[in-house]
């Protein structure tokens, strides 16, 4: 489920630089666009500590399969 | 396997590209063995150890050839020893949490000691067994 939010998210973000790259004065309707910074550093983060973690757990899930097998 | 659309896309269809029966073979370890010199043969480049304005053409020439070729093999060899680690790699789980670290800590470098030391033996053993 949180997957899915960030992927939204992102989808979102690439989505307004586009809308914003064709029709730049959209930009001026932004109400804060100071906060966009202070928000997608952080959101950067999660999204690479959540990507890490997701790979960790299949990985090792994995490596626990195999052990079993043997 | 029909993937949903946001896997085909970005890092996930990066990701998705490499099939699992395919990086166990001759030519995939081949493959990885040659990014893996490419990618070594990069360090210079991106430890700036090299001044390409004291350069000749010619010998500019191998290295721009390189720079172009380099980043590929790259990110083929880190995308590719990472989805081995997680989909096929048969270590035991202390041996996957070390290379974990290294994938993870080492980046590309860390990918190029994975190869030789983890994907390589496994799947030279496993083509032994088939033969």
């Amino acid at each position: 489920m949180f997957g899915r939010i960030l992927i939204t998210c992102w989808a979102f973000i690439f989505g307004s630089v586009l809308i914003l790259s064709l029709f730049p004065r959209l930009a001026l309707l932004i109400p804060h666009p100071e906060y966009i910074r202070v928000f997608l550093v952080p959101f950067f983060l999660v999204s690479i500590v959540y990507g890490v973690n997701r790979l960790y757990k299949a990985g090792m899930k994995r490596a626990r399969e195999n052990n079993l097998k043997e | 396997m029909s993937r949903k659309w946001y896997e085909r896309i970005g890092p996930l269809g990066l990701w998705n590209l490499y099939k699992d029966d395919w990086l166990v073979t001759r030519q995939a370890s081949r493959l990885f063995v040659l990014s893996t010199v490419i990618v070594l043969a990069m360090t210079p480049i991106f430890e700036g150890w090299l001044d390409p304005k004291k350069m000749t053409f010619w010998t500019r020439l191998p290295w721009g050839i390189l720079g172009i070729i380099g980043p590929i093999a790259l990110f083929f060899l880190w995308i590719g020893m990472w989805r081995y680690w997680v989909r096929v790699d048969s270590s035991s789980a202390w041996a996957k949490r070390f290379w974990f670290l290294v994938l993870l800590i080492g980046f590309w470098w860390g990918s190029c000691l994975y190869c030789f030391s983890a994907y390589l033996p496994q799947v030279l053993r496993r083509h032994r067994a088939e033969a």
